[in-house]
């Protein structure tokens, strides 16, 4: 299993959030849909261990996330996630295959540049190795963030709002990357949006709205 | 790809911040750097030209200047005294070694010493090629001099009148090269030595008349060297009388050596003289004992017309006034310096701020909170680095170029390319000063809190 959620609630001070159960396959893929403040992105943080749940078990690729200390959970974010964001915060300071290889490197993995040049050919950017983020167009930082995503052979590819912030064509275009690379790899997908555009285009889908939100105290 | 690859990186892509940075830590290492090889130097060169000297006899005036212009030879002398009253002293039991010095003329910017084979050989100084002088008007070159005179051996030269080679020419009576010396380091390399009676020989039976005279009739050719001086220096009466030599030498009469004796006796034929009027410039005095530094300078000059100045005394006031300038400098520079660690901490700073969504994105990519931390600690080190690795460049290369803008011309000899253990301190200070400088921005990568930083927009 890439992910299992099991009776995950965080809390924010007074307010809480319970969040349904979810179960993500190898090769599966999954969005969770809901409008702003439904706790899209604390799913988000929860599921990549930047958050500690107040109840319930996060599991990624097979291990409790929510019960490993800090240095475990940033090895097993790097291992076993490749998270694409809205703003894809590439390092901007170095070149796109730089970019790659620091992932790798970050994900405690030994940096394989021919990887990562075979990675980068596949979405089609030979031409921007060199190049650095700021050089690049929208469409081309988007696949370098994916390509960065799935570099180290993640369990789970974890994108939030992929696709937000592009036009119909090309938000058609990186969720049909997402999909295709993810099973390409045998990964989970995980999409976090509220993007209606995207129903219906994955094997599960799973809504966040006012019902998960429930104002009991933790 | 690693951390260090992207320090570097992000400090390449603001290289107008980076090179800032770099050049005022830059700025403030050399600066240290400079004042600390000037001042290591100086002091070791002036120390080094004062060894085995622990007093100086001279007359009556400013105990530097007799200090600068015997010691030294860096300034005009005092004037002359007796040599019968200086021997008097130097016979003293107290004294283990005195040396005679007249001076007052100069060769091809070199100035010329009447002296004692001792005073080489308070230096170690031994000849590179010839021999010692011996006959009147006999010349050993220090190595110095020889190279900016251009004088060899078998050259005959005239001194001029004078120490800045300006005065009249002692032009009947030339002086011979019979020797060079080896380099020494010490302000005997660029000096011309030759024996008193030599001095005598040109000032007196050459001349046939006093200074005085000469300088009633002359007066024009005396500038620059500063008049009274010249007066003192050259007052020698024209009938001196046979001097017993021993007494230039400051050896009981009894315990000469064989080669003293020998030498002696070559000078004493070339130069007859009157003991009574035979005046020197100055007899410089080794003591038998430390203690003796407590008892006798104050009652040499409480007992006669002459002065008497210690070196280490005089160097030590003299250093201390150098210092009041050097102190200033070196506030100069640590201005300088905490303004560079204003700057890297600025820099890094305003780094960390706009780079909070990628330190963040890095986390997700699997980076530690120590991670990014060290990404900002290389970051600010690699700045330090440079920076004092090119104000090291800097500093010495300035202390090169002065020495070789300086060489020849002042007494003390600068090099670039010595290192010294205080610099080793000083750059693990400053490295450590930017580090401190590193670190607030580092602990606040350390503490960034990711799922906030990535909910951020920009």
């Amino acid at each position: 299993m890439a992910l299992a959620l099991n009776g995950v609630s965080y809390s924010y001070g007074q307010a809480a959030i319970q969040f349904p159960d979810m179960r993500v396959a190898h090769g599966e893929s999954c969005a969770v849909v809901g409008p702003s403040g439904s706790g899209k992105s604390t799913l988000m943080h929860l599921i990549a261990g930047l958050l500690t749940p107040a109840s319930g078990s996060v599991e990624v690729d097979g291990q409790r996330m929510d019960q490993l200390p800090q240095s475990q959970r940033d090895r097993l974010r790097g291992r076993a996630l490749g998270i694409v964001l809205q703003q894809l915060r590439l390092i901007r300071a170095l070149p796109v295959i730089d970019n790659l290889l620091l992932a790798q490197r970050l994900a405690g993995q030994q940096p394989d540049r021919d990887a990562a040049l075979a990675r980068l050919e596949a979405l089609g950017l030979s031409h921007r190795v060199k190049h650095r983020p700021p050089e690049l167009s929208q469409g081309e930082a988007q696949r370098v963030a994916i390509a960065r995503a799935l570099l180290g052979q993640p369990a789970l590819i974890l994108a939030d709002e992929p696709t937000s912030s592009l036009d119909d064509a090309n938000a058609e275009r990186v969720l049909q990357l997402l999909i295709d690379q993810a099973a390409a790899s045998n990964a989970g997908l995980l999409i976090v949006t509220h993007d209606q555009r995207i129903r219906g285009q994955l094997d599960q889908q799973i809504q966040l709205g006012e019902a998960a939100q429930t104002p009991e105290a933790a | 790809m690693n951390l260090q690859r992207l320090a570097i990186a992000n400090l390449r892509v603001t290289p107008l911040t980076t090179g800032l940075n770099i050049g005022l830590l830059a700025l403030g290492t050399a600066t240290i750097v400079v004042l600390l090889l000037l001042s290591h130097q100086i002091s070791q060169s002036l120390s080094r030209d004062a060894r085995g000297i622990d007093l100086v006899l001279g007359a009556k005036g400013s105990p530097v200047q007799l200090i600068l212009s015997t010691v030294y030879h860096a300034d005009i002398p005092t004037g002359n005294i007796p040599l019968d009253e200086a021997q008097r002293w130097a016979d003293d039991r107290r004294v283990a070694k005195a040396v005679p010095l007249s001076l007052g003329d100069s060769a091809r910017g070199a100035r010329i010493v009447g002296t004692t084979r001792d005073y080489p050989a308070l230096y170690d100084a031994s000849l590179a090629v010839g021999q010692w002088w011996g006959a009147p008007l006999e010349a050993v070159l220090g190595s110095e001099a020889a190279r900016t005179s251009g004088l060899k051996l078998g050259d005959t030269f005239t001194g001029a009148h004078g120490l800045s080679g300006l005065g009249d020419q002692h032009g009947e009576t030339p002086y011979t090269v019979v020797g060079v010396l080896g380099e020494t380091g010490a302000v005997v390399d660029r000096l011309i030595l030759t024996s008193l009676e030599s001095v005598w020989a040109v000032h007196g039976d050459g001349h046939g008349h006093s200074h005085d005279g000469e300088h009633g009739e002359a007066g024009d050719d005396h500038f620059d060297e500063g008049h009274d001086a010249e007066h003192g220096d050259h007052e020698h009466g024209d009938d001196h009388a046979d001097e017993h030599e021993h007494q230039a030498d400051g050896h009981d009469h009894d315990e000469h050596d064989e080669h003293d004796e020998h030498d002696e006796h070559d000078e004493h034929d070339g130069a007859g003289h009157d003991d009574s009027n035979r005046e020197i410039t100055a007899m410089l005095l080794q003591y038998a004992s430390p203690t003796t530094a407590a008892s006798m300078p104050r009652q040499i000059n409480a007992q006669s017309n002459l002065q008497a100045a210690a070196p280490a005394f005089e160097l030590a006031r003299l250093l201390q006034l150098i210092g009041v300038g050097l102190d200033g400098l070196r506030a100069f520079a640590l201005i300088l310096i905490a303004s560079a660690a204003f700057s890297v901490f600025g820099a890094l700073y305003g780094a960390l701020r706009s780079r909070r969504g990628e330190l963040a994105m890095m986390r997700c990519m699997g980076a530690t909170r120590a991670d990014l931390m060290l990404a900002l600690l290389i970051e600010g080190l690699l700045l330090g680095v440079a920076g004092v690795v090119l104000g090291l460049l800097v500093g010495h290369g300035v202390v090169e170029l002065l020495g070789s803008a300086l060489s020849g011309q002042q007494g003390v000899p600068l090099t670039g390319r010595v290192f010294l253990v205080d610099e080793l301190i000083l750059c693990a200070g400053l490295l450590l000063v930017v580090v401190v400088a590193t670190a607030l921005p580092a602990w606040q990568a350390y503490r960034t809190d990711v799922a906030r930083a990535l909910s951020e927009s920009a």
